[in-house]
């Protein structure tokens, strides 16, 4: 440019230093012409302002145009963005649905096979797995509906109370996506009811849309999710949700709730302490009751029939509280909501004679359950883990105590009370996992602190895991086939603690899990192979055989694991390493 | 920490503090791969460390690798999050507890079949007693041994696995090894405890000589042979015993034999019967000086462990002392104790035998199952009794001193001293080796237990006042007024400090 000709080149410039460059010169050229059309006028102050005026509004509207072009291509950008998430989340939600829908396939086939033979009454048992896609699960514990629709309906209000209750947070997206994809089995197209909802939605894959049915049941779980990420990738986004699943399937679904279960627990106890603190006889009362439960848990021994006194002292105690006059003034305080200590809340009993049918039960009886528990899973750590036979009778009395329908709710059994404490004691059973050796793990793992806030021993610890493992085994592998009453806590749980902990990957195996298991298994491998059968046989190859290979070298915790393997082999003659 | 504070305390920071190491993780996090650590840790790497990584040994050893990955390679192979290591507070780990250890079974090259026996027990690692002693005991030309340690510390496990390494299996037949027993409970134990940790030993026999055990003119055809030392001079006396191929000699509960006129006699007599032993080894959790100057005559040249008298007590056991209103009333305390808190297996203590059988009819009216032994029954008998003590059949053992020595039921949990122990003419005097190894019978391995001794007069209270001050301990006292408040005090010491550890350090 030959700016140095202008004769008004000094002032020209400056007066609008903000533009930006190419509009400066656009200006010049205009005002060029201008000059030489009228050189005369060319100096005189109109035809700077004008000139100026002129080029101002050059300035503006290439400027504006500028700006325009910008916003046309973020808001470019940001469809396509959108579009890619709604393409990824659509994805997503078909795996999920194909997903959930092969679940409910396979136990509708499994249902049918049972369907067949009509089978006889069974005892009946708690609604099944909460997980449809835990596929280990053996089809024993099932109760045969009379159809598969309504065993799907029964189980879906079965469970509808309890997120309401307990756990608003927890929505599974498999859950919510079983009941209407149940009515299917294939594929669903477009179903009238999931299109108005769908309405709001972008238009712009009509295609792909018609595919995605429960889109809107999924929209409020995504956002439900502690990190949206809405800019993360396509296979960012494919590893959380696995993520996710992989957790799903490795616990128990009530995991978390038995945590919330122990403290309720804790807190009903210091309530009983503030009420003995009030009233001496309470106290008294309570104490001599406690002691007698204390007692007798410690004096159970092997051997058949040898506990009768036992119980009945324990039951007395129990039905003593059902039956105790309470002192007036806290008649409205003794009484207690058991929904609040369970995983899912049952239903009232439509048959007669249901003890407890209603929303409260004493709560000094479920103190004393409590207290059944607190000091049997303490005999477990103490006598169990020096000798884990002790607990084969600790286990039989706690399973016949709890399935005893006068100390169930709505005839379902108290056992979660037990089991909050096995979940905080020894998380390994529910398939929670740490490092043995970091502060953190040891946590996870349930490594208990001593009153100075010292990790206990290694051999105190191993000595719980292995009385709180055999307790374990003791409880689930209880066989009822021959009782009217239902089992509070049936095999198939053993499975899932076996499941749990074998499953687990190579660099997060811990020594607590290798005891743990080694005191499951030990002295129940013959209870184990009766329910299971050939399966059950094959879980052992995995347990004993596969398993310990997971652990790093000269893991002596899964040594004696391998020994265990070795000890049937002499013993029983049941061989596991062909497989 | 140890006897190289230097370098593990270095190490045990590093290790512990949170900050430090996540400090170190941080600064060292960028430094591409393992292959550059940071000097200093070079330099700990690289120093005569064997002496620090076996010193902190075993399972521990991984922490250690664990604790590498951290500094060296930041958070390569684990989770984005830190994690801190755990201070080494277990029992093993602490150089102050008679279980310290610093290797593994492996390490001490003890023979696979042996070792598998070992696991099966749960044993995981060896005990101080059994790391010290073992690589003497193994080592060759064979040496003689006089070992002490608190009771519930693996010394049966030593021995034994000394014996089981000495024998020539080829030889099936011919008694190798022998072991000498002062009760004939003891020595049915410590068979049970060969048949354990030899359950994976092929061709392994083994034989009890004790009254009524072996045949008339039956000959012993095992390769160990454990029993009684009168039974045992008969039957070499009557040549039913073959002695000509002895390898190892042990007596457990030495002092107690060697000081006992009766059974000393009969021990020296059976060594001088032998014509070669290579090996003879002296156990016991206590040697009181003159019963030690016999033991270095009796096992001549030998390697000694011994410990100092305030290291004989085992923290893990947790001493109270009740304060009864008079003798009898002592019954229903006894009985109210057992709601108390969580107890397994329980032995109590008296002194006479009828007292014995009344505790027994009073417990068994509470609904305890009961069993008591004392010299009243024979041979057999006690056999049986002591079993289903062994297998929890029964869960209260009520006897008198015949065995308050070296029974190991790993589920007792209390021991009662309903009478304390007295000594010397007319019992004038108290008796702390006894209470000792009484109170021994609990806290097995590390285990809690609770011990609590009944004082009702003037003479009890001051007996126990006397052992208390001999090992320097406090007794904790309960009262019976009321039992709630004696059940949290009961609760709080058997909580109060770690187990295993002695109260002193």
């Amino acid at each position: 440019m030959s700016r140095p000709s202008f004769p008004g080149g000094a002032t020209s410039p400056a007066s609008s230093p903000n533009d930006p460059r190419p509009s400066d010169d656009a200006a010049d050229d205009s005002a060029m012409a201008y000059y030489e059309s009228d050189w005369d006028e060319r100096n005189s102050e109109a035809t700077h302002a004008a000139a100026l005026a002129k080029s101002k509004a050059l300035h503006d509207a290439v400027r504006e145009k500028a700006v325009g072009t910008l916003q046309i291509e973020m808001l470019r950008l940001e469809t396509e963005r959108l579009r890619l998430q709604r393409i990824q989340t659509a994805e997503r939600v078909r795996l999920e649905t194909e997903r959930a829908m092969e679940a409910v396939r396979i136990r509708e086939e499994e249902n049918k096979a049972k369907l067949i033979p009509k089978p006889p009454p069974r005892v009946p048992t708690p609604p099944p797995p909460k997980q449809p896609v835990q596929q280990p699960t053996p089809p024993t514990t099932t109760p045969a509906p009379a159809n598969p629709q309504a065993g799907e309906s029964a189980q879906a209000t079965s469970q509808a109370p309890t997120p309401n209750l307990f756990q608003p947070s927890q929505k599974q997206a498999p859950q919510v996506a079983v009941p209407p994809n149940s009515q299917q089995p294939t594929i669903p197209l477009q179903t009238p009811a999931s299109n108005p909802l769908q309405a709001p939605s972008q238009h712009q894959h009509g295609s792909q849309q018609q595919n995605h049915v429960p889109q809107p049941t999924q929209a409020p779980s995504t956002l439900s999710t502690p990190k949206p990420e809405p800019s993360s990738s396509q296979p960012d986004m494919g590893k959380q949700t696995a993520a996710q699943h992989q957790r799903q399937k490795t616990l128990h679904p009530s995991v978390d709730l038995y945590v919330d279960i122990h403290k309720r627990l804790k807190m009903l106890r210091a309530l009983i302490r503030k009420y003995g603190e009030q009233i001496p006889q309470f106290k008294k009362a309570t104490g001599d009751m406690r002691r007698a439960i204390t007692r007798s848990v410690g004096q159970l021994t092997e051997g058949r029939d040898t506990n009768k006194d036992q119980i009945r002292t324990i039951r007395a105690q129990l039905d003593a509280s059902l039956q105790m006059t309470v002192p007036p003034q806290l008649k409205e305080d003794l009484l207690y909501t058991p929904a609040l200590l369970m995983t899912t809340t049952p239903v009232p009993s439509r048959e007669d004679n249901v003890p407890h049918n209603g929303d409260t039960m004493p709560a000094l009886t479920i103190y004393l359950l409590n207290i059944l528990a607190k000091a049997s899973i303490s005999q477990l750590c103490s006598e169990a883990g020096a000798n884990p036979n002790a607990a084969e009778p600790i286990g039989f009395v706690l399973v016949s105590i709890f399935a005893t329908p006068r100390y169930c709710f709505r005839g379902a059994p108290l056992i979660d009370i037990l089991m909050a404490k096995f979940r905080v004691l020894c998380p390994v059973l529910f398939g929670l996992r740490g490092n043995d050796k970091t502060e953190e793990g040891r946590a996870r793992l349930g490594w208990k602190k001593d009153a100075n806030g010292n990790w206990i021993s290694e051999q105190e610890h191993n000595d719980r895991m292995t009385g709180l493992g055999a307790g374990f085994a003791s409880i689930s592998l209880r066989d009822f086939s021959k009782s009217s009453m239902r089992n509070p806590w049936p095999a198939i749980n053993y499975w899932y603690a076996l499941a749990s902990i074998s499953c687990t990957p190579p660099g997060e195996t811990s020594s607590t899990q290798f005891v743990v298991l080694k005191a499951l298994i030990d002295n129940y491998t013959n209870l184990f192979v009766r329910f299971f059968g050939d399966m059950g046989v094959r879980a052992l190859h995995v347990v004993l055989e596969d398993f310990p290979r997971k652990a790093p070298q000269g893991n002596v915790a899964a040594s004696s694991l391998q020994v265990l393997a070795a000890k049937l082999r002499r013993d029983t003659g049941l061989l596991l390493a062909a497989g | 920490m140890s006897e190289t504070p230097k370098t593990s305390g270095s190490l045990a920071d590093r290790i512990t503090g949170p900050a430090a190491s996540k400090l170190d993780a941080a600064t060292t996090s960028f430094t591409p791969g393992a292959a550059n650590p940071s000097s200093s840790w070079a330099d700990e790497v690289a120093s005569p460390v064997g002496t620090e990584s076996k010193q902190l040994g075993g399972t521990v050893e991984q922490a250690q690798l664990d604790g590498a990955t951290i500094p060296l390679a930041g958070s390569g192979l684990h989770d984005a999050q830190y994690e801190v290591e755990v201070k080494l507070s277990d029992i093993q780990g602490d150089v102050n507890s008679p279980l310290f250890s610093v290797s593994t079974f492996e390490e001490l090259g003890i023979n696979k079949d042996i070792l598998q026996g070992l696991y099966s027990m749960n044993f995981k690692k060896p005990s101080k007693i059994q790391e010290k002693a073992l690589p003497l005991l193994l080592a060759n030309p064979p040496a003689n041994m006089i070992a002490q340690s608190q009771s519930g510390t693996g010394k049966t496990a030593a021995f034994v696995i000394t014996i089981l390494s000495r024998l020539d299996y080829t030889r099936p037949h011919q008694p190798q090894a022998l072991c000498l027993a002062p009760s004939r409970e003891l020595a049915r134990q410590i068979e049970g405890v060969v048949r354990t940790i030899g359950q994976f030993v092929e061709g392994l026999t083994i034989q009890a000589a004790v009254p009524g055990a072996v045949e008339r003119n039956a000959r012993l055809q095992a390769m160990v042979v454990v029993g009684t030392p009168g039974t045992v001079m008969d039957l070499i006396k009557r040549r039913q015993f073959d002695v000509s191929n002895m390898k190892v000699m042990c007596l457990d509960e030495a002092d107690n034999m060697l000081d006992q006129q009766g059974l000393g006699d009969q021990c020296l007599r059976v060594k001088q019967m032998i014509p070669r032993i290579d090996q003879i080894l002296l156990f016991s959790a206590t040697f009181p000086d003159g019963v030690m100057r016999y033991a270095q005559q009796f096992s001549p040249s030998a390697n000694e462990i011994k410990l100092k008298r305030d290291e004989l007590t085992v923290g893990g056991i947790k001493q109270m002392y009740m304060d009864c209103p008079s003798d009898e009333g002592k019954y229903d305390i006894l009985a109210s104790l057992y709601g108390l808190m969580t107890i397994g297996s329980s032995i109590i203590f008296v002194k006479k035998k009828d007292t014995a059988s009344q505790i027994a009819a009073r417990l068994t009216q509470d609904g305890h199952k009961v069993v008591a032994v004392h010299s009243a029954f024979e041979g057999a008998e006690r056999d049986s009794i002591v079993e289903d003590f062994r297998t929890g059949k029964a869960k209260v053992l009520i006897t008198t001193n015949v065995l308050a020595r070296g029974i190991d039921v790993s589920s007792v949990s209390m021991v009662i001293n309903y009478d304390i122990p007295m000594k010397g003419r007319s019992d004038s005097e108290p008796d702390p080796e006894t209470y000792l190894h009484r109170i021994g019978r609990t806290g097995r391995f590390g285990r809690v237990g609770v011990s609590i001794s009944f004082v009702f007069d003037r003479k009890s209270f001051s007996a126990l006042s006397e052992i208390a001050k001999h090992y320097g301990i406090d007794l904790v006292k309960l009262d019976q007024d009321d039992w709630d408040k004696t059940e949290a005090i009961v609760k709080d010491v058997i909580k109060s400090s770690r187990a295993g550890t002695n109260l002193q350090s």
